[in-house]
């Protein structure tokens, strides 16, 4: 199957340095969620604003410059000020960021959340919802005029340490991908079968002979990780 | 099942992320899923068409009722799209009895309100598994990752009636305001065919968009709890390595079986002391200058550069903030309220300083002055104060009359009765004509007598004044001796 076509949720990018970033972007489900947090935060603040103005006479003319503020820079404040996350976004790991891996700037940050306005048409984000479906990176009309994206920011959860079951030398010619492939097979193996665990490692027990290939694998992964023999 | 023809990129994910993957695949598979999704719901449309107007909300409902169903062919085509082979239709059609009876009980009624019903149903399409076996698949696949399933449903549903009000608000802004369809009205929506049609369209197209997003995001939730769980990654891995491992070794015995043949092939043999300078000199050359170069950059640091973290404290410190600066406005608001009011009636004076002059030029504009009355001294060109009269008007005009001065006498008798309503109080003016000085007369509460009066005089006046026609010697006498018995000296009308 050509690799070119592979469906991922993957926005490789490549730095001028040659280096290769990953990025991931999210999609609407989450980040409705996401949204939906900060908007009930905006709403409580705009009701508790009225309840501590009401008594001072002034109270309907402020509630109506804290609405105002809310509604429009509480998403650039965020953005701007605290690593590209409001506090929905950061409740759920993402944040955003120029498509070109850099922090969010104040244009662009300003220009995505003022188009929120189109964003919403005809009904509640609608339009947003839609237009995040017409592109691989799931961006919204804001995001697509801004040059913004909405990215993971969780890595994916730590794995579980490795059996101490000994060490063993990796045999020459396993390249850094093939090492951390064993790596991934030991810290998963948890979350496996035993049965699995043997079909899996059985594949490749003649590289790994002699012995049981799923302790051989083990072992080996112990050594990559910099176990040595003499350590607990 | 053969990993290697997997078209999706296969590795551990997050929970969210597994999702997006499902509107990735989603987003390749569209059409073919947007079209078995038509196709299966086709009865319920031709029902909608068919059936009376007062029982569409039966389609609509049997239509949300049997999604669990329409989802199936859906998780058909992605199951086997996700290994390069998308069904046809005719395959589809033909597996649908098979894949629509499938715990078709169960799906449609207790577990019809299951919150994860998107990840649950390959278990029992593609895995086969039902009671005591499903449940406990279930358990296992739950253990982890499976949030999102439930925030799909929660999510899909509202999104998917969003869908409907935005078709709808979309209509309504389309129809120009002058087209009156009876939209707006309850009973278009609810009685008339027409509105039952629309709102059932209408839905159903919500429900098409938001199916395959549903499915193949579930799909997806599903597939990433068994890559996790059974290490597909690493099989794919394995696999690669053991085939390449299979392709070097082959290379390598056939260089070997080449070389061979070649006497100067062997490899260099060192002598151990050459061994041990090359040692050395690798030694010197890594402690050399070339392996310790040291450079010192300086570059600024900001103190932002710390990552700013949001405290619980912060919150609590906006609120305490805004708190105060409300006491502190309160308490000088009648203060600022003064200043507020000051600067309102400088900014109206200084307008009216600067552009007084060029709002003059629109009268309309300013506030029209109600003109002040001035009781005219003089009308047609005649004094018609009452000092100019001669005591007794009616003696003084037949006197002039008999002198042969016609034109004097009526003159005088006009004035004098100009004069006798511009004293009761009529509005005259100078630029009034006779014709409106008599519609004025008409209007003031004269005696009827004296209004004829005036009405006769007025025309002879004119008569005599515009068109040189003298009355004859009985009209004018009368007149000038009628006057004092009409206008009574003094009288207030």
């Amino acid at each position: 199957m050509d690799q070119a076509v592979m469906i991922d949720t993957r926005h490789p990018l490549e730095t001028p340095e040659g280096t290769d970033l990953s990025l991931y972007p999210a999609g609407f489900w989450v980040r409705s969620l996401a949204y939906t947090i900060d908007w009930l935060i905006r709403v409580a603040v705009v009701v508790a604003t009225g309840f501590l103005f009401s008594a001072s006479g002034i109270g309907q003319g402020m509630t109506l410059v804290v609405y105002f503020l809310m509604e429009w820079f509480y998403p650039v404040y965020f953005e701007l000020c605290h690593n590209g996350q409001t506090i929905g976004k950061k409740a759920l790991h993402l944040k955003v960021i120029n498509d070109d891996g850099t922090p969010v700037t104040f244009a662009a940050s300003l220009i995505r959340n003022l188009l929120r306005t189109v964003d919403f048409l005809p009904v509640f984000y609608i339009s947003a919802i839609i237009a995040s479906l017409c592109n691989r990176d799931f961006k919204r009309l804001g995001d697509l005029a801004a040059g913004t994206l909405v990215v993971y920011t969780n890595p994916i959860k730590p794995s579980p340490a490795i059996d101490n079951v000994g060490v063993r030398p990796v045999p020459e010619g396993f390249s850094t991908d093939e090492q951390r492939v064993l790596v991934a097979f030991a810290q998963r193996s948890a979350t496996m079968s035993g049965a699995r665990q043997a079909e899996l490692a059985n594949i490749i027990a003649p590289l790994v002979a002699p012995g049981d290939p799923v302790v051989a694998i083990k072992q080996m992964a112990n050594h990559i990780v910099g176990r040595r023999a003499d350590s607990p | 099942m053969n990993l290697e023809q997997l078209r999706i990129a296969i590795r551990p994910r997050r929970d969210w992320e597994a999702v997006d993957l499902g509107l990735q695949m989603a987003r390749q598979w569209w059409w073919p899923m947007q079209r078995i999704w038509l196709l299966v719901t086709l009865p319920w449309i031709l029902m909608g068409l068919l059936l009376p107007a007062d029982s569409l909300w039966l389609v609509s409902l049997s239509l949300w009722w049997c999604k669990p169903l329409f989802e199936r062919p859906l998780l058909m085509i992605l199951s086997q799209a996700v290994f390069g082979f998308t069904p046809s239709t005719k395959e589809i059609l033909r597996a649908l009895p098979k894949l629509i009876f499938n715990q078709i009980f169960a799906s449609l009624t207790w577990r019809r309100f299951s919150l994860t019903r998107s990840m649950d149903l390959p278990v029992i399409q593609l895995e086969g598994l039902r009671g005591k076996e499903r449940s406990n698949r279930l358990q296992v696949l739950h253990r982890d990752d499976s949030g999102p399933a439930t925030w799909l449903t929660i999510i899909g549903v509202h999104v998917e009636s969003f869908l409907m009000i935005s078709g709808l608000a979309l209509l309504g802004l389309f129809i120009p305001a002058e087209v009156d369809l009876g939209i707006d009205s309850l009973e278009f929506w609810g009685e008339s065919k027409t509105g039952g049609l629309l709102l059932l369209f209408f839905s159903y197209s919500a429900m098409a968009l938001i199916g395959p997003l549903f499915v193949a995001c579930g799909f997806s939730l599903y597939l990433n709890r068994r890559v996790k769980l059974e290490g597909w990654d690493i099989e794919i891995a394995f696999k690669r390595m053991v085939q390449k491992r299979g392709l070097q070794t082959f290379v390598l015995l056939a260089a070997i079986a080449f070389f061979n043949l070649l006497p100067q092939s062997a490899p260099p043999v060192w002598a151990a002391d050459e061994r041990a300078e090359i040692r050395e000199q690798i030694i010197a050359i890594r402690n050399g200058p070339d392996f310790h170069q040291m450079k010192t950059h300086k570059i600024p640091k900001w103190q932002t550069d710390k990552e700013p973290e949001l405290d619980s404290g912060f919150i609590e410190a906006l609120f305490k903030l805004l708190e105060a600066f409300g006491r502190f406005i309160s308490s000088i608001s009648g203060f600022a309220e003064i200043i507020l009011w000051g600067l309102v009636l400088a900014l109206v004076a200084w307008v009216a300083l600067r552009y007084g002059s060029w709002l003059s030029r629109f009268p309309q504009l300013l506030p029209r002055k109600r003109r002040q009355y001035y009781q005219p001294k003089k009308l047609f060109g005649m004094a018609v104060t009452e000092e100019s009269l001669p005591t007794d008007v009616s003696a003084a005009a037949l006197d002039l009359w008999q002198r042969q001065q016609p034109r004097q006498a009526l003159a005088l008798l006009y004035r004098a009765s100009l004069a006798r309503l511009l004293q009761s109080g009529a509005p005259l003016r100078e630029d009034h004509t006779e014709l409106e000085c008599l519609k004025i007369a008409k209007q003031q509460s004269l005696p009827a007598d004296a209004l004829a009066y005036f009405s006769h005089l007025t025309q002879v006046w004119r008569q005599l004044a515009y068109g040189h026609e003298l009355p004859d010697n009985t009209l004018a006498e009368s007149l000038c001796r009628n006057w004092n018995h009409h206008w009574p000296d003094g009288a207030r009308v």
